[in-house]
């Protein structure tokens, strides 16, 4: 399916926004790494939310409260649909991607013996990291760092020699939010499975742009969050197999999470809600549920070839210029190109940028291990999705060269 | 914001940061002052006579505001006393966190430069940065002229 841009552009509001000193320079937003736009649709679905159907979820016995209650397991249905989830309770409702992943820490962790082995790869964000840590320090288990090759890649044969009867679980991004690189996440997945390893993955980034399909992927759990996916910040999601999550104890305690309650102890609930302590996030679940209503119409293979033409036309112009070292592998990566200028500190060529209405990360990007892995301090990220145009990535280039020039 | 990046890039910063007067290559083992969230990284070294700076120096990698601002420091503190230090340190700090005018910038000369950051709060972790350090160079130069 083609395209068209225009129209996309004005589904959203913020991208007819004038910045800069006099308030007439068209925004050129290429930060969507760390957090996409909303479309209207999105933006009036919240609206809607509270004023026809805000109220409590799964307690009120009155219109309001069946009203929110429905849109809330609404979109779980529609979260299940959109990662082709087998069953509703498997999909988990979470604060985002962070929150996700500190749920399988802090919960499956505890399943584990001693001296079971954690594997998570140099190329993770540091919530797929830190998490770990703090599991490993409770729970006395062994961590094992997976290393990135010099082409911003992952060898698989590298994870044959870490895999060991006592490796518990592997946690690694579908696609990095530094290098760009898209992981060959079923063959990565298969081989751990090989060995008996359960396979967390991170899909921060790779949910929002690569079609999903979590059975095809077999993956364990999945995390993604929904704001950059064009849904509202606070809400994520925490797929995980039926059996696994049945076997995992209780997260947080509180409303919701349990069946009953006495004063010497508590029952917990049923999936999913034995997750999903005290009131949730209806808002951003209805935000999320129109989010992928709105990217499913445009289509997630229209996306991801709308990424790679950009990102392209970003390599290529950046290859040109012998002061730019781009991270990250010539292929297999998604819509997002980090770099560095010799000579010019990255917070500088951003600010230099923002001058003109572009913005772009400029920094570390959350995986310190990663920047120095591959000897930078920071850099500077443009990310695009969807609504972006090769017109805003010429403008980048444009910019980039002034910089050099002018800084 | 970039209303106050014009400001931010006026020459005297710009001058600092590709000219600095102050930089010098500092002993490694010198405490390094960083913010993880951008790798900016300062030393800085200060030479008491008695209760009077000598001298205060910086060595360091980071974005102009952070190395513009360690020389300016080094301007501006070098002849004080330890106690003016302090004080003038720790009114820099006040101004940046939003606690006190930025008018108040106007005194330290070159450093009135650095007003329009107090506005941006991603950029004054960069321009403390030096200035945080410093406090606690000068701790340590005390503990150990005590000590």
């Amino acid at each position: 399916m083609m395209m068209n841009l225009s129209k996309i552009r004005q589904d959203f509001p913020i991208l007819q926004t004038k910045v800069g000193k006099n308030q007439n320079i068209n925004l050129i937003y290429l930060d969507n790494a760390a957090s996409s736009q909303k479309p209207q649709s999105v933006i009036e679905a919240i609206t809607r939310y509270y004023s026809e159907s805000n109220a409590n979820v799964h307690r009120g016995i009155h219109t309001l409260g069946e009203r929110a209650t429905s849109l809330y397991e609404e979109a779980r249905n529609k979260v299940r649909r959109f990662i082709n989830a087998p069953n509703t309770h498997e999909i988990i409702f979470t604060r985002g991607t962070t929150e996700s992943i500190n749920l399988v820490a802090s919960s499956l962790c505890q399943t584990f013996q001693e001296n079971d082995e954690i594997i998570f790869t140099e190329m993770e964000h540091h919530s797929n990291i830190v998490p770990w840590f703090i599991a490993a320090q409770t729970h006395r288990l062994k961590l094992k760092v997976w290393h990135v090759e010099d082409d911003g890649q992952l060898d698989l044969e590298k994870l044959k020699s870490l895999l060991s009867p006592r490796t518990k679980l592997l946690c690694v991004t579908w696609m990095s939010n530094v290098l760009g690189t898209i992981n060959p996440i079923k063959e990565i997945i298969r081989l751990a499975h090989d060995h008996g390893t359960l396979v967390l993955v991170d899909g921060a980034q790779g949910v929002p742009h690569l079609a999903t399909d979590v059975v095809d992927m077999a993956v364990d759990f999945l995390a993604f969050s929904s704001h950059k996916m064009c849904g509202p910040m606070g809400i994520g999601v925490l797929y995980g197999k039926e059996h696994l999550l049945e076997s995992m104890p209780p997260y947080q305690g509180g409303g919701e999470m349990i069946k009953h309650v006495r004063l010497d102890g508590f029952e917990p609930n049923t999936l999913p809600y034995k997750f999903e302590a005290g009131t949730p996030n209806v808002e951003g679940a209805v935000g999320l549920s129109a989010a992928i209503d709105y990217i499913s119409q445009i289509g997630m293979q229209t996306i991801h070839q709308h990424d790679s033409e950009l990102v392209n036309k970003t390599l290529q112009g950046l290859e040109e210029l012998p002061e730019v070292r781009i991270l990250g592998p010539k292929t297999n990566r998604g819509g997002l190109v980090a770099f560095s200028i010799n000579n010019i500190h990255a917070h500088d060529v951003a600010a230099y940028l923002d001058r003109y209405g572009v913005a772009v990360r400029a920094g570390h990007h959350c995986a310190h291990p990663l920047a120095q892995r591959f000897g930078i301090v920071s850099s500077v990220r443009a990310s695009y999705y969807f609504y972006n145009s090769t017109d805003e990535v010429e403008e980048l280039l444009r910019l980039v060269k002034k910089a050099i020039c002018e800084l | 914001m970039s209303d106050q990046f014009n400001e931010l890039f006026q020459e005297i910063l710009r001058d600092h940061f590709k000219h600095p007067r102050y930089r010098a290559v500092l002993n490694p083992n010198l405490p390094l002052f960083e913010n993880p969230s951008c790798g900016d990284q300062v030393r800085l070294q200060v030479k008491l006579n008695e209760n009077i700076i000598e001298n205060f120096s910086f060595d360091g990698s980071g974005c102009s505001i952070s190395m513009a601002s360690a020389d300016m420091l080094c301007e501006i503190l070098t002849g004080k006393t330890v106690e003016q230090a302090f004080q003038i340190i720790d009114e820099f700090l006040k101004i940046m966190r939003g606690e006190l005018e930025t008018s108040l910038l106007q005194k330290y000369g070159d450093l009135e430069a650095l007003a329009g950051v107090a506005q941006l709060p991603v950029r004054v972790k960069c321009a403390t940065l030096a200035w945080n350090g410093a406090k606690r160079v000068l701790e340590l130069s005390l503990e150990s002229q005590n000590g």
